[in-house]
């Protein structure tokens, strides 16, 4: 008994030891990532085996944790608790978060400021690399890929897509519970189509974007969301950003507000009906990107920059990112389009075009206004 | 039995600590903890988390305590006439088909039941099958709350005819052969001898259940909708889960514990017996 | 309604009615309780499915085949592991204030007996998030220690009451008789006390591990970022609308039980049953 009981504890001991038992010769780069399945996959399947054949010394561990800001949060909370109790060598070195956290760590000092020791940090260009949410984040940040809301459309169902929020308005009138969108609980493709709608109905995209902060302008966010409120009666709204994908590929909506790159996924899937076409409307919804970060106390920290560096590579960027998974470039297109092949430009821009893209791809709005805009969606529309 | 000298009970004690531990560090401090979360914002004495949670969510406490009542009505408006007819007229199949929700985890009974009462779920398949739908009828219930009690209803029932059958068994045989001596039926007997012989039971039961169904989370995230009242523990998902508001979240707690505590209450003086 | 039972039918032939009335109540159940876990089945084989068609387009095994594989291998091994950690964890804990509750030794013994009820009486996830804010600050958030203590918080009462329930039916004589003839109380207790409720060890070991396996709520607050279980795993492919993957998750988490009700059903107590239910 008392053998067994020794066993027994061993057992415990052991299993509680959990990851730190491997990897004493060799690095392990912990990379967490707050994003869907499929962005996992690329670090896990073709990122982290190309960086481990370049540097056989590292092996990437690549961890998803979950999907929607609520993935992002769960990185930040334990980054946050680790510099709390001021414990050295995190155990993140590369952190992939929503713009939301990246801007969120970098103000509360969790990030280290590496992109400027970068080979490519010269192509690190954008608006959304210097400012996000209203905090200067230029030098802790490199976008893997760029990520854009739009409405997408069953030709079947739908000649003439709408060009412009008043369009849709007058289209979601004329043909009740067609149009979807997953509200502010299911993701972040339903807040940006709010957002976008608050830009839309108060003009005053620059105010929300830019900042600064004043809460005399919560009549104006109301105002904007009421009138959301007698707009969603005529909306069919699902449960979650795949709830609109899957809804608008059984013919349940024939127009919903997606994510551009998880369009792109299902149709590679075969999970989509090829037929579907995402649209920008006027006066824009907004893009957003997803963070390469390198966290403040990285046990590995030259090493995890090195990797940023190698997804920021224009080469990677054209091949795996682009043409393998249908993002758009995180690092400057200019350098990252000639390189890309004719036909997976034109899947690419299939519908929305780099035009479009110019003109009608906006930012969230900052912090306060973001956290405003759901406050009042949560309490007029719910 | 020998009374236990102080050091042998001091070597109790201390072999009971571990256990009580985990309890103490893993459930009672945390409870304490949101309970003074609930009352603070920015670590200051506030009562702005439940103005906050009077503003947007009390609707849905209407919401959780009436999808918890029509899951409960379900759940025993079929659970006692079924148990009672399983105590009068046995039945192996029956009571071994009724045992199976019991091994269903919740979050499996979420997953199913949406893929069952989908607009074109399998429910809709199965009817189509046997020829009771046509192809283009749709069903809307999985997101209601007609779906969500549905669903409690389902996973619960397993357990309230376990309890009830339990009960009915220990009704003596001798009333309800005079019961039957009086001419009574099935019903008659149910209704007037082995429901009111059980009530006690019966009470527990539903305590039991209305319990759990007001404090349901994984299958109502299962069966996640967008729009509309929501259950509070979903609520208190989204403010902890996406806006990391604990402060917020407590109290929604609160008011969840509020609602537990006095059904806790019956439930604890229950099983103790 | 059933009227039809006549009097003293024990004693007679059932009549056609009854019959009847039995048949369709059993196929009432079995459509009302197999139904939606069939429809598991169905999309676990579901290669393609796609709106218009009533039934899938192309069945076959390709979803069951990536349980050997990434992501849903690396859930299950890790659901396993916990599970089997937090058992024994469990069982080694309880098994001193259960014998002690059940010995009368320890004082307030029923007072601590309900300690352990607390956590499935209580609403758990406002309780476990603010737990997960604990164990953030220990930093036991999304470790393997962590999600196995969460598990323990809501898995002890299993252990901890049935075996309170065994030791109080091993007679106290065999005890005193050891003890009498010169084992100390340990002594007796490890090799007299032990042994005889080795049933029951195994009855709460079963019901622990199930609950491990399953458990969903602290998993998820307190397993986030790192740790992802089967029910985790499940959520997030159901979320995503990979239905049969989801499917496939759920079948493969209900193995175990659908075992145990179908090889124990005679010898499991309504009374371990009844713990089930709070699952």
């Amino acid at each position: 008994m008392r053998r067994l009981v020794a066993v027994l504890v061993v057992l415990v001991a052991v299993a509680a030891s959990g990851p730190t038992g491997y990897g004493q010769s060799r690095v392990t780069l912990q990379v967490a990532i707050a994003a869907d399945v499929n962005v996992v996959e690329v670090h896990r399947n073709y990122l982290g085996v190309a960086f481990n054949k370049n540097n056989p010394a590292v092996t990437v561990n690549a961890v998803g944790t979950g999907t929607g800001e609520a993935a992002s949060r769960a990185i930040y909370t334990k980054l946050k608790a680790q510099a709390d109790t001021g414990r050295r060598n995190w155990d993140v070195d590369v952190a992939l978060v929503s713009m939301r956290y990246a801007s969120q760590m970098a103000k509360e000092n969790l990030l280290h400021r590496f992109v400027s020791e970068m080979q490519f940090a010269p192509y690190v260009v954008g608006p959304d690399t210097v400012r996000a949410f209203g905090v200067d984040i230029k030098g802790y940040v490199v976008p893997m890929f760029r990520n854009q809301i739009a409405i997408a459309y069953n030709p079947q169902f739908v000649s003439k897509p709408p060009r412009s929020f008043a369009e849709l308005e007058a289209w979601v009138r004329a043909n009740p519970r067609r149009f979807g969108y997953n509200g502010i609980k299911g993701g972040v493709s339903g807040i940006g189509f709010v957002m976008g709608w608050v830009y839309y109905k108060t003009g005053r995209y620059d105010l929300f974007a830019q900042g600064p902060f004043d809460k005399a302008n919560d009549g104006l966010i109301r105002g904007a969301i009421e009138q959301l409120r007698e707009f969603n009666r005529n909306v069919f709204v699902t449960s979650g950003n795949a709830g609109t994908l899957d809804a608008l590929n059984r013919g349940e909506i024939w127009m919903g507000a997606v994510w551009v790159d998880q369009l792109v996924a299902w149709k590679n899937e075969g999970r989509m009906n090829p037929e579907i076409t995402p649209v920008l409307i006027a006066p824009g919804l907004p893009i957003y990107p997803i963070y390469l970060t390198v966290t403040r106390e990285a046990a590995n920290r030259d090493w995890a920059g090195k990797y940023v560096d190698f997804v920021a590579n224009p080469q990677i960027q054209a091949k795996v990112i682009v043409e393998q998974f249908g993002w758009y470039p995180g690092i400057d297109p200019n350098r990252v389009m000639p390189l890309v092949s004719a036909a997976a430009k034109a899947l690419l821009f299939k519908g929305v075009t780099p035009e479009d893209l110019a003109r009608y791809s906006q930012q969230m709005p900052i912090g306060d206004y973001y956290d405003a805009i759901l406050l009042a969606y949560e309490e007029i529309v719910r | 039995m020998n009374a236990a000298r102080p050091v042998e009970q001091a070597l109790w004690w201390l072999a009971a600590i571990p256990a009580t531990m985990v309890i103490f560090v893993g459930f009672g401090l945390p409870l304490v903890q949101s309970v003074v979360a609930s009352f603070t914002r920015d670590g200051v004495l506030t009562l702005a988390n439940y103005e906050l949670v009077y503003r947007l969510y009390r609707q849905d406490v209407v919401y959780t305590v009436q999808v918890a009542a029509a899951g409960l009505a379900l759940t025993f408006g079929i659970g006692i006439p079924l148990s009672g007819y399983l105590r009068l007229h046995h039945s192996q199949t029956a009571e071994f088909l009724l045992k199976v929700p019991l091994f269903v985890p919740f979050v499996v009974v979420g997953h199913a039941m949406r893929i069952f009462l989908a607009p074109r779920g399998t429910l809709l398949v199965g009817l189509h099958a046997l020829g009771l739908a046509s192809p283009d009828t749709t069903l809307a219930i999985s997101e209601g709350a007609l779906g969500l009690s549905m669903a409690l209803a389902w996973k619960h029932l397993a357990l309230v005819v376990l309890l009830l059958m339990g009960a009915f068994r220990g009704v003596s045989e001798e009333y309800l052969e005079a019961a039957r001596g009086f001419g009574a039926g099935t019903f008659r007997q149910i209704w007037a001898v082995l429901v009111p012989m059980a009530a006690p039971s019966i009470g527990l039961a539903v305590v039991l259940s209305l319990t759990s169904m007001l404090a349901s989370f994984s299958i109502p995230l299962m069966m996640t909708k967008g729009s509309g009242p929501q259950m509070l523990m979903i609520d208190l998902y989204y403010r902890y889960g996406q806006h990391g508001d604990i402060g917020v979240a407590s109290a929604i707690g609160v008011v969840s514990y509020l609602l537990a505590a006095g059904a806790a209450y019956y439930y604890l003086k229950g099983i103790a017996r | 309604m059933a009227g039809s039972a006549t009097p003293n039918m024990r004693d007679r032939p059932r009549g056609l009615s009854t019959l009847v009335f039995r048949a369709a109540l059993v196929a009432v159940l079995l459509g009302a309780i197999v139904g939606p876990l069939a429809g598991l089945v169905l999309w676990s084989v579901a290669e393609r499915w796609h709106w218009p068609a009533m039934l899938p387009q192309q069945i076959g095994l390709k979803y069951w085949i990536r349980i050997t594989q990434g992501d849903l291998l690396t859930a299950l091994n890790r659901s396993v592991t916990i599970a089997t950690v937090t058992t024994v964890a469990a069982l080694v804990a309880a098994i001193p204030v259960s014998y002690g509750a059940a010995r009368a030794r320890l004082p307030l013994g029923p007072v601590l007996l309900m300690l352990f009820l607390l956590p499935q009486a209580f609403p758990q996830l406002p309780v476990f998030a603010s737990a997960t804010v604990l164990f953030y600050r220990w930093n036991l958030a999304g470790t393997f220690a962590g999600v196995v203590l969460i598990h323990m918080v809501g898995g002890l009462v299993y252990t901890v009451w049935t075996m309170t329930a065994v030791f109080r039916a091993i007679g106290e004589d065999v005890e005193e008789a050891a003890i009498n003839l010169g084992a100390s109380v340990t002594r007796t207790f490890f090799r007299i006390s032990l042994p005889l409720a080795f049933p029951g060890v195994v009855a709460s070991a079963i019901l622990v591990f199930i609950y491990s396996l399953d458990e969903f709520t602290g998993t998820l607050l307190v397993g986030a970022p790192y740790v992802t279980t089967l029910p985790v795993y499940m959520y997030t492919a159901s979320l995503g609308y990979e239905l049969q993957i989801a499917s496939v998750t759920a079948l493969v988490l209900m193995v175990p039980g659908v075992l145990l009700l179908v090889l124990l059903e005679r010898f499991l107590r309504a009374e371990y049953l009844a713990f089930f239910g709070r699952l």
